[in-house]
């Protein structure tokens, strides 16, 4: 598809927006004292990015070694504890 | 023969090879574990001869058994309040016997269940990998605030922090998500004390990997895939979602190819996905495996990879067969059809897991 130049800039925007709100989400994080340290070094996904995923495994079923489902609710990736787990 | 496997039919792995094995001939049945339900039920009859049956299904002399992610037992819910602690123990237990059972019997197991709950602990496999020959980085395991100190005081070290488990944070009401991944930290970025207390974590040198590769196990047939990242993040697993990953087929290095069969000799796992570093030396670094990982994505990366058609040829080979996958990987069909098909709606969509996922937390 081809964007036109107002389509980029609404992008741009959208992406500007995405990158202030998680830095605004990682700036309230640190003021939480009792986050666990791998909460603190997780990588945030931007709606965007979320949707990006999301939509690419509903298009083409794309297995990717770790997906999320916000809408649903789930993570699908090389662990599972299912019956090997605690 | 035919396949049993231990997941939902609807398992996003599950469903493409239960069609093209199907479409190959070959008889498929998911059983996607214990419960309650009709289709969850199960009995094992030891008289004489030992009869298993799975959900309607029996299992026969020479059927390959495929434990790829059974869902966790379910008790009828309809069950006293008062007994609902000890029904949910007993379906474990039963579910546990019915697992290790299947080692007894003339089937072929992908994975033996204890081979499997063993070499799921990323400690048991570090330790393992190094005894094969194969490179591992120094690792620390801890919640215990003064070693942790101590790791990150090695001199001109790089330390890296992981989870023991992927986990998602969903904010609230939004759609972002926070998602776990390896990380880098310095000693002066260490929280206080307490918070490492929080919970446990693993604690690595840094590999100065110049790429990664994802390698998949089958048999005695090892693939790997050298995983190129355009944007050189410490851990690729999202950048892949978000498509900016290539998997590229290279060969594996001798010493590196003995060392993982002897680790799957002596682990007893026949299948598996490990992830290696590669360093500016070319050195591979084995950072972990995970025996029943995902592997069809590299289908889609690169469509010359046709893992689906080679675990189709292994699982309908002989257990320990020698005989190169490609000679009889024709015999099924790819992904790629079984994806236009999914687009067309002509097969059913994947599913999503019935019960709480314990990947995933709410935060406000």
């Amino acid at each position: 598809m081809q964007l036109t130049g107002s389509s980029r800039r609404l992008r741009g925007v959208l992406n500007l927006a995405s990158i202030l709100s998680l830095a605004i989400i990682k700036e309230e994080l640190m003021e939480q004292d009792n986050r666990v340290l791998t909460r603190r070094g997780a990588r945030e996904l931007s709606e965007q990015e979320v949707e990006t995923v999301t939509g690419a495994f509903k298009v083409s079923h794309t297995l990717t070694p770790c997906f999320v489902d916000s809408k649903q609710q789930f993570l699908s990736g090389d662990q599972t504890i299912g019956e090997c787990g605690p | 023969m035919k396949l049993i496997v231990l997941a939902p039919a609807d398992d996003n792995h599950t469903a493409p090879i239960k069609w093209a094995m199907e479409k190959a001939g070959q008889q498929v049945v998911c059983w996607a574990g214990l419960s309650w339900t009709d289709e969850g039920q199960s009995s094992l009859l030891m008289n004489g001869d030992d009869t298993l049956i799975l959900g309607g299904h029996s299992v026969d002399a020479g059927d390959v058994i495929w434990i790829r992610r059974p869902e966790v037992p379910v008790h009828n819910p309809k069950v006293s309040e008062a007994d609902k602690k000890f029904a949910a123990l007993e379906y474990r237990c039963f579910y546990h016997s019915i697992a290790y059972f299947f080692e007894t019997l003339p089937v072929w197991c992908i994975n033996k269940y204890s081979a499997a709950r063993v070499m799921i602990q990323k400690a048991v496999q570090m330790q393992l990998a190094r005894k094969c020959g194969l490179k591992t980085p120094a690792t620390l395991m801890s919640n215990h605030p003064a070693p942790v100190r101590e790791f990150f005081a090695r001199e001109n070290a790089r330390t890296i922090c992981k989870g023991f488990t992927p986990h998602v944070w969903q904010k609230e009401g939004k759609m972002s998500v926070a998602i776990t991944e390896t990380f880098e930290l310095k000693a002066d970025q260490l929280p206080n004390d307490e918070v490492l207390t929080y919970a446990p974590a693993i604690y690595q040198e840094r590999v100065p990997k110049e790429y990664d590769i994802r390698m998949v196990l089958m048999g005695n047939h090892i693939y790997s895939y050298a995983l190129r990242n355009k944007k050189q993040a410490l851990d690729w697993r999202q950048d892949a979602g978000l498509g900016h990953v290539t998997a590229e087929l290279v060969p594996t290095p001798p010493d590196v190819e003995k060392g993982v069969l002897e680790f799957a000799r002596r682990s007893g796992v026949c299948f598996g996905s490990l992830d290696f570093g590669v360093d500016a030396q070319g050195t591979w670094w084995f950072l972990e495996i995970n025996e029943e990982g995902q592997f069809l994505w590299i289908d889609q990366f690169n469509r010359e990879a046709r893992l689906l058609e080679k675990f189709c040829a292994f699982v309908t080979a002989p257990e320990g067969s020698t005989l190169p996958l490609e000679a009889r990987q024709d015999l099924f069909p790819s992904l790629q059809e079984y994806e236009e098909l999914l687009k067309n709606e002509q097969v059913a969509p994947v599913g999503r897991p019935r019960q709480d996922d314990p990947f995933l937390s709410m935060e406000a």
